[in-house]
């Protein structure tokens, strides 16, 4: 299971730190690469960071109000680059605005869930966004990636 | 006066005043032509009269040719110029015919000339069978100058007449057009007077509509900008204010379970309460944020069934408290005009809170349908629930204002301004009826 990497797109410490508290508690022990800002989300999937190495993620936990690159420009990057675009892509964010919900749909993102401000309801979300997408869904295939 | 009824007064008036001033041309014009005619009409008759002499006279000048040359070519001359004379009597009748002074002196004319005509005839006869000085003697002893005289005077006084006649109509046309020019110049100025009103009208109010314009130009620009900034703002509540409070809510949870034997009771009980009031701020929030939404979305209006949606509603109403036992009814056929979406929300508050307010009835009953007055027919919602006091009936519809305490029932208070919004939105109106621990009836109109 070691490279179901999930990458954690999150600029807020308190929320990251509550997400892999979440996944831990509902012993989720994936590798968590967790980017700060949408630009490194990018050089993180494209291998421009600075390790240069590209990741593919299992599953990529999107927030959309971020520094430098905001989340719905991230995921149109996604989908507009060949190696990325069959990349699951979640939406986890704080609003439920109807913009947000239409256009992230629109660009493409698999799913889009609301971040509960209830800690117990943010647990159990967490828990099945990972029972789902990291054991369920099966990955599209490497194929049309170089 | 309104700018419309001063435009069309100062519109009709200058169309009057010139419709006028066409009417009373036309008439001008028509006199005019009678005037010209009368003058034509005058000449004739003199003519007639300068004839007649003419012809009586040529008569006497062949009579006495005749007398004194024994000639008879003079006297076929004399009758020839004697039948001529009835003719221009006739004519001069004929024209003179609406003038009584005239006919008058015709009338004294005809004897005259039969008397004139009879004296020439004796003087050619006495010529005939006394020869010369026999018809000389008779022309001078039956007064044929006093009679010729005579004559001569009347016809004198016929063209005086026509003269004066002429004089007069002549005077008269002058006077009508001289009345004629000031009137059409007179009525020219004052229609003038009214077209400038009119225009000057028109002018001041395209002033003020251009005004009015800018002025609502920039309050749709204001709106606009205010309408950004809401969205903007709640925007930015949406996604900003509810992360501290996961924060928040997430570590005490965090305290609670990792360090939750090392608290004493008191302790765990305050971080519940933490916990409590955090989440509590999240459904403010989240109300805030609904109740400004259904402000600022789009609506869309169409032939709604609201009993299907209020059964909907209902349906998931018994889905979340299965246990409860509450009897439901809910009218066929209640159809409106409204948007679909918007219509749920004012169900799912309406019908929500006649749940919520009859949780403590052992026979909850909750009633949905349509008053039968059909002029101002209202759609309402009743149930048996705890009601409300009437006097605080204005302060229901404010948001975040309950007459309940929290821990009574739960709520915000946001849901029936929500509503309320909504209907008004709608153009509808909203109001309810109630008493303490008599239940609740919601009336609204589409």
């Amino acid at each position: 299971m070691s490279d179901m990497v999930i990458l954690l797109v999150e600029d807020n410490p308190d929320d990251e730190a509550l997400t892999l508290r979440a996944l831990k508690k509902n012993n989720i022990t994936n590798e968590v690469v967790v980017a700060r800002d949408g630009a490194e989300a990018l050089d993180y999937l494209f291998g421009t960071g600075k390790n240069g190495q590209a990741i593919r993620p299992q599953v990529i936990l999107l927030d959309l109000k971020l520094p430098k690159v905001d989340g719905l420009e991230v995921l149109r990057r996604i989908r507009g680059d060949q190696r990325t675009k069959l990349l699951p892509v979640v939406i986890l964010t704080s609003s439920n605005e109807e913009r947000d919900r239409l256009q992230g749909y629109d660009i493409g993102a698999n799913s889009y869930v609301r971040k509960p401000v209830d800690f117990v309801q943010f647990t159990e979300a967490v828990r099945q966004l990972g029972l789902y997408w990291l054991l369920l869904n099966e990955k599209p295939p490497q194929a049309v990636a170089r | 006066m309104n700018f419309k009824g001063k435009v069309v007064s100062a519109f009709g008036l200058a169309s009057a005043v010139l419709l006028s001033i066409a009417v009373l041309s036309y008439r001008s014009i028509l006199r005019t032509t009678t005037d010209e005619n009368w003058v034509a009409h005058t000449h004739f008759v003199r003519e007639e009269l300068d004839a007649l002499l003419a012809d009586l006279t040529e008569a006497q000048a062949s009579e006495r040719s005749y007398i004194l040359a024994d000639d008879e070519t003079y006297s076929a001359s004399f009758e020839d110029a004697l039948t001529r004379v009835p003719m221009h009597v006739k004519s001069a009748r004929d024209l003179t015919r609406d003038n009584t002074n005239q006919q008058t002196l015709l009338r004294d004319l005809e004897p005259l000339l039969a008397a004139r005509e009879i004296q020439m005839r004796r003087a050619i006869a006495s010529r005939r069978t006394g020869g010369l000085n026999a018809a000389i003697a008779n022309e001078s002893s039956t007064g044929s100058r006093q009679t010729m005289d005579k004559i001569r005077s009347v016809i004198a006084a016929m063209l005086h007449e026509e003269s004066h006649l002429l004089v007069v109509r002549a005077a008269s046309a002058e006077i009508n057009s001289r009345r004629m020019k000031e009137i059409i110049l007179f009525g020219y100025a004052l229609a003038f007077v009214f077209l400038i009103a009119a225009s000057v009208t028109i002018h001041r109010e395209m002033a003020k509509r251009r005004l009015g314009d800018k002025i609502v130009a920039r309050r749709s620009v204001e709106l606009e900008a205010a309408n950004k900034e809401l969205e903007a703002f709640c925007y930015s509540v949406s996604h900003d204010l509810r992360t501290p409070l996961r924060g928040i809510d997430g570590f005490s949870q965090a305290l609670l379970e990792d360090y939750g034997d090392k608290l004493d009771s008191s302790a765990r009980d305050f971080l519940q309460r933490i916990r409590a009031g955090t989440q509590r701020m999240g459904v403010l929030i989240d109300d805030l944020l609904n109740l400004s939404r259904f402000t600022r979305i789009e609506m869309a209006r169409a032939e709604t069934d609201l009993s299907e949606i209020g059964r909907a509603v209902a349906a998931d109403l018994r889905q979340s408290e299965p246990q409860r036992d509450v009897e439901v009814v809910i009218a066929p056929q209640l159809r409106g005009e409204g948007d679909p979406r918007l219509m749920r929300v004012v169900l799912e508050n309406l019908l929500g809170n006649s749940w919520k307010f009859t949780s403590k009835r052992s026979h909850a009953r909750i009633e949905f349908g349509r008053t039968n007055n059909d002029s101002s027919s209202a759609f309402y919602v009743k149930d048996n629930g705890a009601g409300f006091d009437p006097a605080y009936s204005a302060r229901l519809f404010g948001a975040f204002q309950r007459l309940h305490g929290v821990t009574e029932f739960p709520g915000s208070g946001v849901g029936l301004a929500m509503v309320q919004r909504i209907i008004q939105r709608h153009g509808g109106r909203v109001w309810a009826e109630g008493a303490v621990g008599e239940g609740a009836t919601f009336y609204f109109t589409l």
